[in-house]
């Protein structure tokens, strides 16, 4: 189900950000950009949204099915849940983008 | 795409908790009417019990089994169908998931409510067993769905390096190269070994000069290598071999022993995924049989009605 950190970047790469997976997703409660979502996934501090939206998260797999390049957003999901569980310290810093400012994407 | 992201920090909350957050709006608002609609329901139950006809085929019996059966229908299909339906706006699926099993929840109560207290072995105290399977799988599955993401990143995080790469890989790579690099050295260990000190009796001379018998007897201080003597190279060699294969020894157990983490890791990982996935499953087949009972019950019922009338 996990995958390394080289795939999940090629992944997050491959991503076309066409929202299909999160639409696809009983676990969201609140709309997030893909692009946010795949930024935070990879590196940096996780946002309020994308934190609730991580720990919503039940790994059902609705999200792999829809997506029409093939990624596994599932796993990238898990990634995310990792990197919050091993370092949890991250999401308590400032997001560097979107801090009360309009972000166009 | 445009979007409007806005950052509050008093909505942060830290790292990923077992049980994670208590619910979403939508579930909150989801579970306050269906807990309000549900007391109200009790309370039009007591009135019901007061009357004078007080039975499934009632009149009130009959309005709570329709509004029951109605309302499963809604929320149980409804939730199929939305599914299904790619064309719909993010956390629309979320909010329908919310009613979902709030109207289910109603819907059980409902259809408690028509049967009033009578538990006869027929078909509709089976359907209701069928339907209070279904709302248990699905409590279950709710609380499977909270607890198995995080022990499966748990186990997750542990079947990988602190750099992101499979423990397994990594371990069985330095696995491969650890008894190459030691084999080596106790060859050449071995070799010196062999050639400094013989093992065999043979090659010792039983017959040896009387000039040579203190040097054998008493090995030399401090020489040269060149000059060592038979004991003095055995007695440089001899701590550097007991500490290889002191080293070598340590190193394969817990190259196991991290094989052996990383693997257990993997499988649990994939267990509880798959206790999300089979669990779901679980759910739809008891809501099959509890449709199929459900439809025998009404069946009977219509049977009952016409030969009534």
């Amino acid at each position: 189900m996990h995958r390394s950190a080289q795939q999940i970047s090629e992944e997050l790469a491959a991503c076309i950000c066409c929202n299909e997976c999160l639409n696809a997703c009983p676990a969201l409660s609140e709309p997030i950009p893909v692009k946010a979502l795949n930024w935070e996934t990879r590196r940096g501090p996780v946002s309020p949204q994308v934190l609730r939206f991580a720990q919503n998260c039940y790994q059902c797999g609705a999200c792999v099915p829809v997506c029409p390049v093939g990624l596994h957003r599932d796993a990238m999901m898990l990634w995310l849940k990792v990197r919050l569980l091993t370092n949890p310290d991250r999401t308590h810093e400032r997001p560097t983008i979107g801090t009360g400012i309009r972000v166009e994407w | 795409m445009a979007a409007t992201r806005t950052h509050d920090a008093s909505s942060r909350a830290a790292g990923y908790p077992l049980l994670g957050r208590l619910g979403s709006r939508a579930e909150w608002v989801s579970r306050i009417i269906a807990l309000a609609a549900g007391l109200g329901m009790v309370f039009v139950y007591r009135l019901y019990l007061r009357s004078d006809d007080v039975a499934p085929d009632s009149v009130a019996g009959l309005i709570f089994a329709s509004f029951g059966t109605g309302m499963l229908a809604l929320v149980g299909l409804g939730y199929v169908v939305r599914k299904r339906i790619r064309r719909h706006a993010a956390r629309r699926l979320h909010e329908a998931l919310a009613w979902h099993i709030a109207g289910a929840m109603l819907g059980v109560l409902l259809i408690f409510l028509h049967a009033a207290g009578n538990f006869n072995p027929r078909s509709g105290t089976y359907a209701l067993w069928g339907l209070i399977a279904v709302a248990v799988s699905g409590v279950i599955g709710r609380l499977i769905d909270r607890l198995c993401p995080r022990l499966a990143a748990a186990a997750a995080a542990r079947a990988m390096t602190a750099e992101g790469e499979e423990r397994l890989v990594v371990t069985e790579q330095k696995a491969e190269e650890a008894p190459a690099h030691s084999t080596s050295q106790r060859k050449a260990i071995g070799a010196a070994t062999s050639a400094a000190v013989p093992w065999d009796l043979a090659y010792y001379d039983l017959d040896p000069e009387v000039e040579t018998i203190p040097h054998l007897l008493t090995p030399p201080a401090r020489k040269d290598a060149s000059t060592r003597g038979v004991t003095g190279a055995w007695r440089s060699i001899a701590p550097r071999t007991a500490q290889v294969l002191r080293s070598h020894r340590p190193l394969g157990r817990l190259v196991k022993r991290e094989l052996a983490a990383a693997r257990s890791a993997a499988g649990r990982e994939r267990l509880y995924i798959q206790m999300i996935r089979v669990w779901r499953r679980v759910h739809m087949l008891t809501c099959i049989v509890a449709l199929g009972l459900l439809g025998w019950h009404i069946e009977f019922a219509i049977t009952l009605y016409m030969n009534a009338h």
